[in-house]
Order: structure tokens, then C-alpha cells, then sequence
């Protein structure tokens, strides 16, 4: 099993507000095999994007740091690797990153052309024009309609779907292995969501990259995911593979998010969302942080943290139930 | 690009044609009869109708506007009541001088406060943005004319680097002119520098913050890059408007630094013939000074659609 793409492995990553220390990421582990794409998922403020963002050392400093933890990528720990060998090596050329919202993702001032354009010009020595020749290849092959116009165009005459689009052109420019995707559909509409969802499965086959796909909607995890990772209040508390996942995960947090899932409901006959909300992530409950919340509770998942316990080959999870 | 640089120039007009109506009413509402002031002893019901007609003051007084607009228009401003010299004469000679003054104390704020608002915004709360802060915070608060007196002081009297109160005008020679010009163009431009700073590091601070800041960086930027181009032009957005609207603040601190430092512009000028009484040279004062900061308001929208694409216009 050490044949991973990415390892990361006991990620914190620390936010120093005035209301504490916000725990967004607290011991994560994760790995992403070639060639597979990972689905991520949890409710909103578990530590999805601050986990995606550390990967590629872009959590604002201050108030957040990476406080422990390492990220090994082809041999290499990013979180002690030197800036310029980040900036040149890493990102934008080995891992990129596309964000949750497509209309503030690309900057309103410049050209997407130009935008596309410093992707490659970042990581390979080429002239401006040529590089607007590969920008309007590229912004062809993701779908753009009469790319030689559109990339002399500025974002704000570009619709949501065509921006997110952009974002994947660039972010494919220099074929990266691994593509980190933060909800790359959720904030378009249905019919956007599937065609973007379609261009990714697409793309995937004729890049060979390996995706971490972050995501709230199951029904993408489906449609996408080799395999899933669960988070609950920064830490990854499932791991399985997909089929494992919708026939029935393990961690009672994981079964609570299937059957809220609305689209998993309809099978089930009933919707049945998980009671309460995410904790405060300054003051996480002390043992199991999902007790509060949690039907099966013992006594002692008040007392201490659960370990990770390994049910099967290639599936693990944060779990008393299964000491 | 040009059709949108005609159209916003053409919008000016209304605007221009209401500051000359006010000066004209303004001119109009000072008390006493002119004809009364110029004839004096000899005045007589006779001589004063023939005045009132050579004068044009018996016609209808929207007549009476449209032939003192066609004279402003046309440069014709009238004499000034002290040196009877034509009022236009003074304030062409006078106005390179205000011109080189306002464009070097904003150029002075400007190139300034780019750099400064940048180093404060990227380290927040470090040494060097508590530094500026704190500076800056001074900057604004001082008023020109003591500004002013202070480096008068120190540079021209104790340090003596730098001339006091003269003036060599530019065809004395570029570095003559400039060494004269440097505390006056300090003083008008220290206030304003503070303040676009202030106004740069903020606007950067919200910048960083958005998304398309990450995606620079995700790209692999730079850290130079992302800051100086993907940021700082966001940030230059508003800045600009608010330069615009310093204009006229710098316009009525030229007053005080051109008669602090005896500089013959156009402000020593107003000021000069308002303590006076010398109408023609105030109305003409009046209208210049609007209709410059008019043509710098105008000019400063041209910048802001340069900088950003959304509010140009096809
Ligand atoms: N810049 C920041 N300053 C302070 N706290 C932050 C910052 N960024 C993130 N956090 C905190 O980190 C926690 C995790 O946030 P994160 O954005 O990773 O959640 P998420 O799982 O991506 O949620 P969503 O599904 O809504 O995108 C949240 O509690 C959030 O408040
Ligand atoms: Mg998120």
C-alpha cells in the first residue's frame, strides 16, 4: 500500500482567531492511488477545503498554519519543500487545484486568455503568443464555443458553466497528475453540473489524472468516485470503496449522511437527516467528536477518542463500535 | 474605446454650463450698480442709459448670459480692475505653474503610496506596516501650512538644501525649476500620500482574500506576480475613484502652498484678487479651477475603465 499518489498523513491545520484555535483540520490521513479519483465528503465546515488547500500550502498565513502533519507527493514532503520548488514543480504543473465558486475564481481584471495563458507560461518556456495559441486549444477541447474569440474576452461575459470551464482548462494546462477539485459543480445549476461532471470523467480518461473530488453531493460521489473518504469535524472517520460506501458504510456519521441524502432516501422509503450540527471546531466534545450527534453512543465514546480500526482491506474507520 | 472617451467628454458639457451659470449669478448678485461705480460724479440719467447700452446691461439677462458665455468661451475674460491687464493674459501665464504643481505633488502621492499600501498589506501588522500606519496616520493630519512652515524651515533655513520662497519657472532650466518646486510639491502631495496608502493597503487586504488571489498562487505565480498584478490592479480600482475625488482637495491646497511659497500660480492669484475686490480675475479664477477639476474627474473615470473591464462601454 505504499504506492500512493499523495499520502497525507496526520495533517492539523490551525486557525489562530480571536475566538480560539478553529481545529479546521485535526489529524487527517488520507491517500490518493494513480489514477483513482477520491471523493471527499462531510458537511460544510468539516475541513474539506482547508484539507485541499493545505495540500498545496495556500492556507492564509496569517490566521491559519499548517501546524503538523506531512504530504508526500512523488517522493517529496510539500509541506517541507522549498517555496520555488512548490511554485515551479508542484503547483499548477504536478497538482492543481480548481474552487468551489466559478465567479470569484477568476480574476475580473484580466483576460481568461491571459489568465490561461500564465498556466503555461508558469511552467514551460514559451512566448506569449504561443501560449495564447495552446490557451485557445485547450479552452476548445473543454467545450469553450469559438475559443479564438472567447479568450481575448474578460470573465464577466462568461456564464458560470463556461468559467468553471476556464478553471479546468487551466488547471489542465500542464496535465497535472493530480487534480484537486473543491466542489467543481456545486454552485452551477443541474443541467451545468452534469455537462461539467461529464467534461471531468472526460478529461480524466485522456489526462490520466488522479482527482481528490471534494464534494457535498452523493450523487456525484456516485457518478465519480473510486473510492470515499468521510470527514467529520476535521478528521477522516471513513474510508472505503465506493460500493462499500452505498451499500452501507461502517461510522454511524457515514450512515447518517447516506440516509439524509435525498437521492438515497428515495430508496429507502424516508428521509432521516442527522439530528444536530456540526460541533464548534475551537471546543471540540472531548472523545468521540460525533457522540453528541450519534444514536449508537457508548459510554465510553464521551471518555476518549476512538481509534482507527481496519474492517477489511482498504476500508478503516474512527469508530468505538468496531474495537 | 474613442466613441467612449467622446461620449463621457460630451456629458461634460451640462455640467460646465452650470458652473458658468452660477459665477454669472454669483457676479450678478455682488450689491451696488456697476454704473453707478464707474460714473461716479458725473453720473446723469442720460450718460447712464447710453452706459447701460454699450454695457449690454439693457437687454433681457438671458441675453445677457449668452454674450459673457460666448466671451468665456472665446477668452474673452475682461480686465482686471487693479492692473487693467486682459485676465486671460494673467491666468495663461500663471496656470503652467498650478498645472506643474498639482501634476508633481500627485505624482509624488502616487508613486509613493503604491509601493507603501503594497509593503503594508502583504506583511499586515508587521514592523514595517505599523511603521507606515502610524506615519501615515500623522500625514493626514497635518494641515499644508504647517507642513509647509515645518520644512521651510528645516530644509530652506536651517539645512539650507533647498531654496526658500522663489521661484524659477521651467525654461530657467528642468533641475532649477524642480529644486524649487520640491518642498511645495511635498507639501501639497504629503497628505494625499498618506491617504492613498492607507486606501491601497486596505483595498489590498480585501483583495488577497478573494478566490482568484488562491488560483494565481494554485497556478504557480509568483508570489510577486500575484501580488502586483493579480492584486494590485483590483486594488487600484477604487483607489482611483477616490484620487479623483481628491482632486479637488489638491486644488484648494494649491491656494495655500503656492501663497505659502510665494509660487505665482493660479491659487496666489485668487487669493490675491478675492482680497481685492478684483471681479473679472475672481470669476475667472472661479471657472478655471472648476472646470480643472472637471477634466480631472473626467480623466480619472478614463483610467478606471482602463483598469477595470466590466464598466467599459462597447
Ligand atoms: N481563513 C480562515 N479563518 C478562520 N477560520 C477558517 C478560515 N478558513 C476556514 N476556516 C474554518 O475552518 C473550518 C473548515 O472550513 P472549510 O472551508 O475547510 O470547510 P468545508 O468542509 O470546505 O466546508 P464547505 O462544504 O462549506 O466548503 C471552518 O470551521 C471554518 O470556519
Ligand atoms: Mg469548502
Amino acid at each position: 500500500m505504499n504506492n500512493a499518489l499523495l499520502r497525507i498523513q496526520g495533517l492539523r491545520t490551525y486557525f489562530y482567531t480571536e475566538e480560539g484555535v478553529v481545529r479546521a483540520a485535526d489529524g487527517v490521513d488520507l491517500e490518493i492511488f494513480p489514477g483513482e479519483t477520491l471523493g471527499l465528503v462531510g458537511e460544510s465546515g468539516c475541513g474539506k477545503t482547508v484539507t485541499a488547500k493545505s495540500i498545496l500550502r495556500l492556507i492564509p498565513d496569517p490566521p491559519g498554519r499548517v501546524v503538523e502533519g506531512s504530504v508526500f507527493f512523488e517522493g517529496r514532503d510539500l509541506l517541507k519543500l522549498d517555496r520555488r520548488s512548490l511554485r515551479r514543480e508542484i503547483r499548477g504543473n504536478r497538482i492543481s487545484m480548481i474552487f468551489q465558486d466559478p465567479m470569484t475564481s477568476l480574476n475580473p481584471v484580466y483576460t481568461v486568455g491571459e489568465q490561461v495563458s500564465e498556466a503555461f507560461r508558469a511552467h514551460r518556456r514559451i512566448g506569449r503568443a504561443r501560449a495564447l495559441r495552446e490557451s485557445v486549444e485547450i479552452l476548445g477541447r473543454v467545450g469553450i464555443a469559438s475559443p479564438e474569440r472567447m479568450v481575448r474576452e474578460y470573465p464577466h461575459r462568461y456564464s458560470g458553466g463556461m468559467r468553471q470551464r476556464a478553471m479546468i482548462a487551466m488547471a489542465l494546462a500542464c496535465r497535472p497528475a493530480l487534480l484537486l477539485a473543491d466542489e467543481p459543480s456545486t454552485a452551477l445549476d443541474v443541467t451545468i453540473q452534469a455537462q461539467i461532471l461529464e467534461l471531468m470523467k472526460h478529461l480524466r480518461e485522456e489526462f490520466q489524472t488522479s482527482i481528490l473530488l471534494i464534494t457535498h453531493n452523493l450523487g456525484v460521489v456516485a457518478e465519480m468516485a473510486d473510492r470515499v473518504a468521510v470527514m467529520y469535524a476535521g478528521q477522516v472517520v471513513e474510508k472505503c470503496g465506493v460500493e462499500r460506501f452505498f451499500d452501507g458504510p461502517a461510522h454511524p456519521y457515514a450512515t447518517g449522511l447516506l440516509h439524509s441524502f435525498p437521492g438515497m432516501a428515495r430508496r429507502a422509503g424516508r428521509l432521516d437527516p442527522i439530528p444536530g450540527s456540526i460541533p464548534d471546531m475551537v471546543r471540540p466534545p472531548e472523545g468521540c467528536r460525533f457522540h453528541p450527534r450519534c444514536r449508537k453512543a457508548l459510554p465510553r465514546c464521551t471518555e476518549n477518542p476512538p481509534p482507527v480500526t481496519r474492517l477489511e482491506e482498504g476500508h478503516l474507520v474512527r469508530c468505538w463500535l468496531y474495537e | 474605446m474613442l466613441r467612449f472617451i467622446l461620449r463621457r467628454l460630451l456629458a461634460l458639457i451640462p455640467t460646465f454650463v452650470g458652473i458658468t451659470l452660477v459665477v454669472f449669478i454669483m457676479i450678478r448678485a455682488i450689491p451696488g450698480d456697476p454704473i453707478l461705480t464707474i460714473l461716479a460724479e458725473d453720473y446723469s440719467e442720460e450718460l447712464a442709459q447710453e452706459y447701460r447700452q454699450k454695457m449690454g446691461l439693457d437687454r433681457p439677462v438671458v441675453v445677457q448670459y449668452l454674450i459673457w458665455l460666448k466671451g468665456m468661451v472665446t477668452g474673452d475674460w475682461g480686465n482686471s480692475l487693479i492692473s487693467q491687464e486682459p485676465v486671460i493674459r494673467e491666468v495663461a501665464k500663471r496656470l503652467p505653474v498650478t498645472l506643474e504643481l498639482l501634476v508633481l505633488a500627485l505624482a509624488f502621492a502616487v508613486v509613493f503610496s503604491v509601493p507603501f499600501g503594497v509593503i503594508s498589506a502583504v506583511k499586515p501588522n508587521s514592523m514595517p506596516d505599523h511603521t507606515l500606519m502610524t506615519v501615515s496616520m500623522l500625514g493626514i493630519s497635518l494641515p499644508e501650512f504647517f507642513l509647509g512652515a515645518l520644512l521651510l524651515i528645516v530644509f530652506a533655513l536651517k539645512l539650507q538644501w533647498l531654496p526658500a520662497t522663489s521661484f524659477v519657472p521651467l525654461s530657467g532650466g528642468l533641475f532649477e525649476n524642480l529644486r524649487h518646486m520640491l518642498l511645495p510639491a511635498v507639501t501639497l502631495g504629503s497628505a494625499r500620500m498618506a491617504m492613498f496608502t492607507r486606501l491601497i493597503r486596505n483595498s489590498m487586504l480585501e483583495v488577497v482574500r478573494q478566490d482568484y488571489i488562491d488560483t494565481a498562487r494554485a497556478k504557480g505565480l509568483s508570489e510577486w506576480l500575484v501580488i502586483n498584478k493579480h492584486a494590485l490592479k483590483n486594488a487600484l480600482v477604487p483607489t482611483v475613484t477616490v484620487i479623483g475625488l481628491q482632486i479637488g482637495y489638491l486644488i484648494g491646497g494649491a491656494i495655500i502652498v503656492e501663497s505659502l511659497f510665494a509660487l505665482p500660480g493660479i491659487g496666489s492669484l485668487g487669493i490675491d484678487s478675492i482680497l481685492q475686490r478684483d471681479y473679472p480675475v475672481v470669476q475667472a479664477f472661479v471657472i478655471v479651477s472648476a472646470t480643472g477639476f472637471l477634466l480631472a474627474n473626467f480623466a480619472v473615470d478614463i483610467v478606471y475603465t482602463f483598469l477595470d473591464p466590466r464598466i467599459r462601454v462597447r
